[in-house]
């Protein structure tokens, strides 16, 4: 959008600042209880400016780091693996579905959407996933159920191609004897990047903030396990300690889980990298506005 | 653009129709992956919603499970819950969706004017925080904000200004506020993104002819943005409103903690079956309230699209 | 149009689901079948049970080649990934073959956080099935029975004479349905009694540390967490005041406690309301005393009420349970130095059997399996190497007999969980860890000799019937008491408000339901 008021860009700018800050105050505020001991944190809450710092937290982490480290690294061959195959699937059923004379076009859009509303639940997915296509305990586990493919961001990229690709370069295009997949490559992706890297950005959190496929397929191979997996299984740990009154003898298990402090460190482990990649993503953001302009 | 319905009776559109079938066969040929993966990660598992009026038996497994018609549905209509989890369930969505579309679409815009490339990947990059924290942590945060003797609110603000500390755990009256504020501040920078990607893909030509007529930002914003947007938004609002009777399990039961005094307005129909089934482990009737919420998710969909294909046939989702 | 699509779909995905899990599960379901009857809670069980007798009579005979043994899998429960488990199952493995057992074993460790999700998927899961499981914090026996997660052990009840005779017979009750014997317990004191414990300085500095084991009356107590807090209003002194107990409950196994059995069931076979009664509103006044005494943690509701407030020195006293004082001062003793007050007595109730190991009903090999849970309850070697490990590994034995964590390891770095002794089949064949108690699992097994027990143990209430009422009592009950037993609210005003939500909810349909079923259960028992 082209702005020339001056006035309306300071306050963007402003509001812009605002919420930013209320975006990044929460989050500075887990900083500082990973860096608090354990019995200040119980006591007295959770504080901005930590009385005293304490950095056993990312000293246990770092003792544990092989398991970390191997963690992450799950992480991001998974979600490069996954997203890769998402877009890839997701970019030729949108691109199916913005043709607006496709014969069976309402039916498949209704196929697809009705994946949306409709699902069998926790058991017969696992039963299909586990006991038919065999992904259990092995990498696949992590990539195949679920997020392969989503209704939501097809659509999505189905929009972007029927509102933001003119109908007019593709007629002119089809002048050209341009078949369908050429048109896909040589005028809609280039004209839909800042679409498609948003659906790389939404499928990339997707993987990366996932857990479930984790508990749900590696009963026995926890050492495949993603950071969200470490993450989810000890706050997973602290919930159900706190569900169940538990005698004495079972609190021996306390030992067993990590401090608060060290559930915060991951915490913040977790969400810095996507912090760091995302930067990447926007260029591609900028890249699509550029082409974007040229074929205006 | 000719609809399906007439091809059929047409003998010279039907021709049509195999041409352009033939047209677009390497298309359809392409998203066969595509088609696979659904069948078999979404409509296989479908199968098991007939468990929803069966006793599932771990031995006897899905087919051989005895029916028991509705009875899995019945501990849903059982008391007072009934009235209340379904006015939470459904008032929450109506606001969030509301407000939330807003505040989304008003971000994007604000993101789309500003000229500085740093601080407009650092916005957008800042906003997006909220959304890659676990909803327990959101609660942990929340509680930071809210506990009744070390929380900010009652020590950093209504302290200093002499008002009297709030019981916030206690108090169910002001958790739709609470709620409402926690859902908006964790979803709109995720939100944002999609109508902000969408913007800058507007022909900016538009906008350079309105800035020739002089039109003010407002009238930027209304008669340009706006309608280049409403596809999506109609597209994006469809997709919600058939989630309307279920709700983000986490933020309801996570961000209050779970808090009983607080069950009046913070029980949803998730959180009232989680609690119901927490050790019984009953497949039948967990699935039964699924699928009542989606047969009732499924209602408001068509409904609404069959409203939006008489008004505007070209923004229908199908 | 539209419709015949939607109809179309449908059936489509129907009959392709039902295919593919059909075929599958169809098989599950004769297994079990073959195995034993997986009871469905009908007394038609028995009957099935005897088929499933003459095949057992035979015994169970192992298979030549210990190559050809079947491996059964069996659930570990940990908070973390212990590496050990490879070293604890080679070792356990090279063991069943010296003995000729005819059965291998396979660990699957489950995070405790996760044992609700992946349990419920791993005994639906017949390809790669989970054989033995414990139903301790997992559901209850009454649930997986009528899941069908769980197969009848009737079939073993002579072959394994031996295991089921060291049980008491009221134990042995509680894992039964309607005479059906459904789980081995796990061998515990299975009875306790309650002791308030204050930090030994405190007790010290009030000259009340010689009065230890010496037992008092709440209003005692109420004095001494008084007394202690004007020394020391740094600490509060109770952390959770839910506790049976106490109170001098027998829950009947509902921790929401619809339906009770006062005197913690001694004596009694009246199930009451306890929410009505005069002895819960003088509780619950006299948790308002304590709050506003300030001998409550700041915000109970939303902080984890556990034992972790007085390890990190939030609380300095709290409720402890345990069959002796010694033990309870073993359980206890890695943070502070303890006294303790004793306020109930020695008693077993419903609730006091906490596990017991099922064969699931996904189990191929449901003889194997019956025998590596024979094992595990009556062969110290193998119990020793489920809760201990690998004996010079993991830990190794001083002279008091007593399991010592090898050099420079300890609980925080151990390769193996030995936390949860409790958690398996028998603990008392293990030996004490870290402790100077050497009678720890000794004094544990003369316990239920002292011991009085509820008229309700065995008892186990089939809620088919009032299901509904139970789940909106349930929601109006965690709704309530939390507030009351903390003392947040004005008592009088809430609880009125509190017991005429539990009429609406139908709390009398359960209550007459109990009674009925409980009638009738004694009149069995009586015969």
């Amino acid at each position: 959008m082209v702005c020339t008021k001056k006035g309306f860009r300071i306050f963007a700018n402003v509001v812009m600042i605002v919420l930013a800050l209320c975006c990044v105050l929460p989050f500075i505020l887990l900083i500082s209880s990973s860096v608090t001991d354990e019995a200040t944190l119980m006591k007295n809450g959770y504080a901005f400016i930590p009385e005293v710092l304490n950095f056993k937290a990312y000293q246990y982490l770092f003792q544990s780091f092989g398991g970390i480290v191997r963690a992450y690294g799950m992480t991001v061959i998974v979600t490069m693996i996954g997203t890769t195959i998402n877009v890839c699937l997701t970019l030729s059923m949108g691109y199916l579905l913005s043709k607006q004379d496709l014969p069976g076009r309402g039916f498949i859009s209704f196929f697809l959407f009705f994946t949306m509303l409709f699902s069998g639940g926790m058991v017969p997915s696992y039963i299909i996933w586990s006991q038919y296509m065999h992904v259990g305990d092995s990498i696949f586990a992590l990539i195949c159920p679920n997020l392969m493919l989503g209704a939501y961001n097809v659509i999505l990229m189905r929009t972007y191609f029927t509102t933001n690709v003119p109908q007019e370069i593709l007629e002119a295009a089809e002048m050209d004897s341009c078949s369908e997949i050429g048109k896909l490559f040589h005028i809609s992706i280039p004209l839909s990047k800042p679409m498609i890297s948003t659906v790389a950005l939404f499928s990339a959190l997707a993987y990366w903030n996932d857990w479930i496929n984790g508990i749900y397929y590696l009963t026995r191979r926890k050492d495949l396990y993603t950071i969200q997996n470490v993450l989810n299984s000890m706050m997973n740990n602290v919930q159900f300690l706190k569900d169940n009154t538990l005698d004495a003898a079972s609190a021996q298990m306390m030992s067993q889980i990590p401090t608060q402090g060290v559930r915060m460190a991951i915490a913040v482990i977790s969400v810095v990298p996507i912090l760091m990649i995302y930067p990447f993503f926007q260029k591609a953001f900028i890249k699509g506005i550029v082409i974007g302009g040229v074929k205006g | 653009m000719q609809k399906t319905k007439n091809v059929q009776k047409n003998p010279r559109t039907r021709k049509q129709t195999v041409k352009r079938l033939r047209k677009y066969m390497p298309l359809y040929l392409m998203s066969i992956p595509g088609f696979i993966y659904l069948i078999i990660n979404n409509y296989l598992p479908m199968g098991g919603l007939i468990l929803a009026f069966k006793k599932y038996s771990f031995a006897k497994g899905i087919i051989d499970s005895p029916w028991n018609g509705f009875q899995n549905f019945t501990f849903l209509f059982g008391s007072k819950w009934a009235k209340i989890m379904f006015r939470n369930t459904i008032c929450y969505n109506i606001v969030f969706l509301l407000l939330g579309t807003i505040f989304a679409i008003f971000v994007a815009i604000l993101l789309s004017v500003i000229g500085n490339k740093f601080a407009k990947q650092t916005y957008q990059t800042l906003i997006l925080i909220p959304h890659l924290v676990s909803t327990v942590l959101i609660g942990y945060l929340v509680f930071a904000f809210l506990s009744e003797k070390n929380g900010f609110i009652n020590n950093g603000i209504l302290a200093p200004l002499g008002i009297k500390p709030v019981s916030w755990y206690i108090e169910a009256g002001y958790w739709p506020v609470i709620l409402t504020i926690v859902q908006l501040w964790r979803s709109f920078g995720f939100q944002s993104i999609v109508y902000f990607a969408t913007i800058i893909g507007f022909d900016k030509a538009y906008y350079e002819a309105a800035v020739m007529d002089g039109a003010s930002v407002w009238q930027q914003i209304s008669r340009i943005t706006l309608p280049l947007l409403k596809p999506t938004i109609i597209i994006l609002t469809i997709m919600a409103l058939g989630r309307m009777f279920a709700s983000d399990f986490g933020l309801f039961y996570q961000v209050p903690q779970n808090s009983g005094m607080l069950y009046s307005t913070t029980t949803t129909i998730d959180t009232f079956v989680y609690r119901t089934l927490m050790l019984d482990h009953d497949v039948g009737r967990s699935l039964a309230a699924g699928f009542l919420q989606s047969i009732l998710g499924f209602i408001v969909v068509m409904i609404t699209n069959a409203i939006v294909r008489k008004v505007d046939n070209e923004s229908a989702l199908f | 149009m539209k419709k015949k699509w939607i109809a179309l779909l449908l059936t489509a995905a129907m009959t392709f689901s039902m295919v593919a899990c059909g075929n599958d599960s169809g098989s599950t379901g004769s297994d079990a079948a073959a195995g034993s009857s997986a009871g469905s809670g009908d007394v038609a069980d028995s009957g099935a049970a005897d088929d499933g007798g003459a095949e057992a009579a035979t015994g169970f005979v192992p298979a030549e080649n210990p190559d050809d043994w079947p491996v059964v899998t069996v659930e570990a429960i940990n908070g973390t990934v212990f590496p050990g488990e490879e070293d604890v199952e080679t070792a356990l493995n090279d063991y069943l073959v010296s003995i000729n057992a005819g059965v291998k074993a396979d660990i699957v460790q489950i995070n405790m956080g996760d044992l609700s999700t992946e349990l419920t998927l791993a005994l639906s899961d017949n390809t790669n099935p989970l054989d033995i499981f414990c139903w301790r914090f997992y559901s209850t026996l009454d649930g997986c029975v009528k899941n069908e997660q769980c197969i009848s052990l009737e079939p073993y009840l002579e072959e394994y004479a031996d295991m089921w005779e060291s049980f008491p017979e009221k134990v042995l009750m509680t894992q039964q349905i309607d005479g059906v014997q459904y789980a081995v317990p796990s061998v515990d004191s299975y009875g306790t009694y309650e002791v308030y414990m204050l930090r030994k300085e405190i007790a010290e500095e009030l000259g009340i540390a010689d009065r230890d084991g010496e037992e008092i009356t709440l209003e005692e107590m109420t004095q001494i967490m008084k007394d202690a807090k004007a020394i020391h209003p740094e600490y509060a002194y109770m952390i959770n005041t839910n506790d049976d107990p106490v109170q001098g409950l027998d829950s009947l196994g509902n921790g929401d406690w619809l339906g009770v059995l006062m005197n913690r069931g001694v004596g009694t076979t009246e199930i009451v309301n306890y929410y009505e009664t005069e002895e819960f509103r003088d509780f619950c006044n006299l948790m308002k005393e304590w709050n506003e005494a300030g001998l409550l943690c700041d915000d109970p509701l939303n902080n984890s009420m556990t034992i972790e407030q007085y390890n990190n020195d939030v609380a300095a006293g709290c409720y402890v349970g345990g069959y002796s004082a010694e033990y309870i001062k073993t359980l206890v003793s890695y943070t502070h130095e303890s006294v303790q007050y004793k306020l109930t007595d020695l008693v077993g109730t419903s609730a006091s059997v906490l596990g017991g190991w099922m064969v699931s009903s996904v189990c191929k090999t449901p003889d194997a399996a019956m025998k590596l849970l024979y094992l595990m309850t009556t062969d110290e070697t193998v119990a020793r190497f489920f809760i201990l490990g690998v004996e010079g590994k993991h830990y190794t034995v001083d002279e008091n007999g007593i399991a010592r964590y090898p050099e420079g390891v300890d609980s925080s770095n151990s390769e193996w969980n030995m936390n949860c002794p409790w958690f398996w089949p028998n603990q008392c064949l293990s030996l004490p860890l870290e402790t100077d108690f050497t009678g720890y699992y000794t004094d544990m097994l003369e316990a239920p000799k002292n011991a009085q027990f509820s008229n309700a143990m065995g008892f186990i209430f089939d809620s088919t019937n009032v299901y509904d009422q139970l789940a909106a009592c349930s929601t109006v009950v965690a709704e309530y008491r939390p507030a009351l037993l903390y003392g947040l609210v004005d008592v009088d005003e809430y609880l009125a408000k509190f017991n005429e939500e539990l009429k609406a909810a139908g709390i009398d349909d359960i209550i007459a339901e109990e009674q009925k079923q409980f009638d009738a259960f004694l009149a069995a028992n009586a015969e």
